[in-house]
């Protein structure tokens, strides 16, 4: 999770937590005191109930009994019990004389809708104010049979003669003499008792009363629902307690279904659950107004939390986000800005502190970028000169090629020339003159000399084209070739060559031989009147060798010390001595090939000496002998 | 901590598996038995209907046929010779059928008082027994249609009359002649006949030998002898979701109808619902439990059947003729 959400958790953890622990502390303590409150109203609404139900009762049943001693003292039932004949007048006065004169004003100010008298004998009903019962027999009726020794009130059932729930009470109605003549019974309205128990305060519109008999049928109508009485039994929770005897509170689903808080008892007297219940949806409406409150409240700060909190955690962040921007920055090479962190606490430090390494590192680097930008120039500028090298050796191999070329094909004609001129002066020798014969004889010198000239020119030219790598090779023995090649020059000069002991070098032997020869031959040639001397010797120049030729020839003035390397260049007539002027061009050139330098110093008469360098084998030691060992080693195995 | 863990999550495993199995075991077979109705399917048998098809007697592991009944039918000797597990008949048939050496027991009562009555034309003015001299009486019959003639006669002999001062014609259950005029007094059930009738716009008084002394149960369920014997258990289960059917069925009448008409040959749910009506206070008085018989009650029939010479032979004791145990099992010794 991102900091920013941590930071914003954090803050409504904070904040949230504690309102919402109190609100529930709230909620809790309002819900129990509100169902305390209702719990206890409804227990002491059964206990009024009861009592009222009993008075109900009472009040009726000391009514009736009234009736009954009212009877007995006017004396004329007695009389009538025995008759019984519907038929009979005399019966028939008795029956409107009773009737009218006690059953019917009686009843009319009491609670009973009938009321009956039964002959103590069969169970016969004498009269009735309803007169549509008289002649029946009540024989088997608990109301009659308990009714004969004293009052008795019938529990509630269903009669079928008012094919309706009911209950009765009877009591007995005794002669003169106290023996019992008759029952004299009453029904009471069910739907007085029903309106006395259902009957609420008005302060809780669900709150419902009624009375359960044992079979778990409804003795009362309940406040929801009609004709229920002895037809609908209920299977509460409250009423299956109540009929375990037990006597509480609970929280249940009703008949209906509905959640409700009930009360129930029961009422052994009558065998008689007493049930009241409030609809929990009335009875809990404060405390789910409360939790509404609440809940509003807890909204509210949850409301104001997340916007604070969303601030707090914006005012950590954002300095951070920038910080972390500016680095990103950095990381995309941006070292140059500021963080606009201007607080003086931590983050403002950090801040401060990371503006100064960003300045410090941008100088490093921009030394750094200026190296860089030099080594691209230096590289651009050396890869212009590599490419320069290679279009020069290019064109030099082409040069060399052309030369090469040129002189060898030139060789040809003039070998042809100068054999036909030398034929023709042979062949015609006597018809020609001496004229012509000197003629021949410059042009045959001509084509001899040109050929000479290419000659040189192709050993100059050879230096670089025909070549053998390096390898070591011992100075003092090519310096023997080349003397060996010069032998009849010494020998017809006199001269005198002497040479120290001289080094092994990296050449090419026949190239260092040409310069050998080349440089004894020119000492020989531009000798003075003496006898010439030449000393050979070769110093040690770091890795390189310097050799040196010295003689006491005819030396040279030291301005022309660049003419005399140049090719077919001479400080003297062919008269005054012979060549080419090849020789020190083709010096220069061989040495210049392994790396060296030529030149030389002089004076007007006084003998020169030449100097050139070569690559010693000092540091190459090691891999010569090496390569000896291999090459022995190969050989030994050839042999075998 | 966690070795404790691991040894509930084994538990609740092993638990779970047992469950499993538990739900997996096959179910024993339903057991197979029948039910003699006393007449055609109509809202007199709700409780039984409902009992069929809220599953009480599958929750019960019964498979309950029920076999109509009808004229010529004579449900307790149905029961009587094994062709039916169970019936429903008037108790006069019992004492009847037990005095005659068939072993038929009554095990529950479904009515609680007689639901016969003999009405007349309100405006007849034949309002109470002795009214029934010299008029025309339909009430000869047989089979279940017995107890009419059999109430009629004791009803007459407790006012003082005797069949002789009547004249009587066999019933019929359509009552034409009734409606004719040609017939002044038909007995009808309270929970059939009356409500048709009334259906018809008839306005009536009835007369019900109960107010006369005369104080019978309706509708008896009863067993052969030999079932309750040899199966006593599975006499249990079917009084016990038959009375579960009766109770919903007088807790619920709509719903009773409801199921009622699934079966009704008169397929008019206002009649049944009068037939319901009419016999709710008849099952459920707010005396007793539904179902429940009391020894002094059957001794008072047996003593009128008796007395009317109506019984072949005496009984010495009438504990084969009925048995309150099964009602004792199911609601205990005292029926609360």
């Amino acid at each position: 999770m991102r900091l920013f959400g941590k930071l914003f958790i954090i803050f409504l953890l904070f904040a949230v937590g504690p309102a919402m622990g109190l609100g529930w502390l709230a909620f809790i303590n309002g819900r129990d005191f509100i169902t305390r409150q209702a719990t206890n109203h409804l227990v002491s609404t059964n206990l009024l109930k009861i009592a009222e139900f009993e008075r109900w009762l009472d009040n009726n049943a000391a009514n009736l009994e009234i009736l009954a001693e009212f009877l007995d003292l006017q004396g004329g039932l007695a009389a009538a019990v025995p008759v019984h004949d519907m038929q009979d007048p005399q019966h028939q006065a008795y029956h409107q004389k009773i009737t009218e004169k006690f059953l019917q004003p009686f009843m009319n100010q009491s609670g009973f809708f009938e009321l009956f008298i039964m002959r103590a004998a069969d169970g016969v009903i004498l009269l009735s104010t309803d007169p549509r019962h008289e002649g029946k027999y009540r024989e088997n009726r608990r109301f009659f049979q308990k009714g004969k020794t004293a009052t008795f009130i019938e529990n509630v059932y269903y009669s079928m003669a008012l094919q309706e729930p009911a209950m009765t009470i009877a009591t007995p109605v005794k002669d003169q003499k106290g023996d019992t003549i008759a029952v004299l019974a009453g029904r009471l309205n069910l739907k007085d008792l029903s309106e006395i128990i259902s009957r609420s305060s008005g302060l809780i519109s669900s709150e419902n009363t009624y009375l359960v008999n044992k079979f778990k049928f409804f003795i009362t109508e309940p406040k929801f629902g009609q004709g229920f009485a002895l037809k609908k039994s209920v299977f509460t929770q409250g009423v299956i307690m109540a009929l375990q005897h037990f006597e509480g509170t609970g929280f249940y689903a009703d008949y209906r279904g509905i959640p409700v808080i009930g009360a129930y008892k029961w009422i052994p007297a009558w065998e008689l659950c007493i049930i009241t219940e409030i609809d929990q949806a009335e009875a809990l409406a404060p405390i789910y107004l409360l939790r509404k409150k609440l809940l509003m409240i807890g909204t509210a700060i949850i409301s104001i939390c997340l916007a604070a909190g969303w601030i707090l955690a914006r005012m950590f962040i954002r300095p951070i986000r920038k910080l972390m921007e500016a680095t990103r920055g950095m990381g995309q090479g941006r070292l140059s800005f500021k963080t606009d962190i201007f607080s003086r606490d931590e983050i403002g430090d950090l801040a401060r502190a990371f503006e100064n390494m960003a300045e410090r590192l941008e100088a490093t680097l921009v030394s750094r970028t200026d190296l860089q930008k030099e080594v691209v120039e230096r590289k651009q500028i050396e890869a212009k000169l590599v490419r320069t090298l290679d279009e020069l050796k290019r064109s030099n191999q082409d040069l060399q090629q052309f030369a090469y070329t040129a002189s060898h094909d030139l060789q040809e004609p003039l070998r042809m020339i100068s054999s036909y001129s030398q034929l023709l002066a042979e062949r015609y020798q006597d018809r020609l003159d001496d004229k012509a014969h000197k003629y021949i004889h410059y042009a045959v010198d001509g084509a001899v000399r040109m050929q000479a000239l290419i000659n040189d020119l192709l050993a100059y030219a050879r230096v670089n084209a025909r070549t053998k790598d390096f390898s070591a090779v011992d100075s003092q023995a090519v310096l023997g070739t080349a003397l060996g090649n010069l032998r009849a020059a010494i020998q017809e000069s006199g001269a005198l060559v002497t040479n120290d002991e001289l080094p092994m070098v990296m050449a090419d032997a026949v190239q260092l031989t040409q310069v050998f020869q080349n440089l004894i031959g020119n000492s020989i040639k531009y000798r003075g009147k003496n006898p010439p001397r030449i000393h050979i010797s070769a110093q040690q120049e770091g890795q390189n060798q310097c050799f040196s030729v010295a003689d006491n020839g005819i030396g040279m003035d030291m301005q022309y010390k660049d003419k005399v390397f140049a090719v077919f260049q001479r400080l003297h007539t062919r008269e005054e001595y012979p060549g080419t002027g090849i020789g020190l061009a083709l010096c220069k050139r061989i040495v210049e090939r392994h790396g060296g330098e030529i030149w030389f110093e002089s004076e007007q008469g006084r003998g020169a000496t030449f100097y050139f360098t070569l690559r010693g084998v000092e540091g190459l030691n090691a891999d010569i002998n090496l390569g000896e060992q291999n090459r022995e080693g190969k050989l030994s195995i050839e042999t075998h | 901590m966690k070795r404790a863990t691991k040894v509930s999550i084994g538990l609740c495993f092993i638990l779970t598996f047992i469950a499993a199995c538990g739900e997996k075991l096959p179910k024993a077979p339903l057991e197979k038995t029948t039910l003699q109705l006393k007449w055609q399917h109509q809202s007199q048998f709700a409780g039984f209907y409902l009992a069929q098809e809220e599953g009480y007697y599958t929750a019960e592991n019964l498979a309950v046929e029920f076999i109509e009944g009808g004229p010529g039918i004579d449900p307790a000797q149905v029961v009587g010779t094994g062709q039916a597990d169970f019936g429903v008949v008037a108790p006069e048939d019992v004492l009847i059928k037990q005095s005659e050496g068939q072993d038929v027991t009554a095990i529950a009562t479904i009515y609680q008082h007689s639901a016969v009555v003999f009405a007349t034309l309100e405006n007849s003015g034949i309002i109470r027994p002795k009214d029934f001299k010299g008029k025309t009486i339909a009430a000869l019959g047989d089979g279940s249609m017995r107890d009419f003639e059999l109430r009629l006669r004791v009803l007459l002999r407790k006012t003082g009359l005797d069949m002789t001062m009547i004249q009587l014609v066999p019933y019929d259950p359509d009552y034409k002649g009734f409606y004719d005029g040609k017939v002044d007094v038909t007995p009808a059930y309270l929970s059939g006949g009356v409500a048709k009738m009334r259906r018809k716009g008839c306005k009536l008084n009835l007369i019900w030998p109960d107010d006369y002394g005369i104080h019978f149960y309706s509708d008896v369920l009863i067993v052969s002898r030999k079932l309750l014997e040899e199966h006593s258990d599975r006499v249990v289960r079917f009084v016990r979701a038959s009375l579960q059917g009766w109770r919903a069925a007088v807790s619920d009448p709509d719903k009773a109808v409801q199921v009622t008409m699934k079966y009704a040959r008169i397929r008019n749910p206002d009649l049944q619902t009068d037939m319901m009506q009419a016999l709710i206070p008849l099952v459920h008085t707010g005396e007793a439990q539904i179902g429940w018989m009391t020894a002094e009650a059957w001794q008072h029939m047996y003593d009128i059947m008796e007395n009317q010479g109506l019984l072949s032979a005496p009984l010495p004791e009438l504990t084969k003729v009925y048995s309150t145990r099964f009602l004792e099992t199911i609601y205990g010794a005292k029926g609360q």
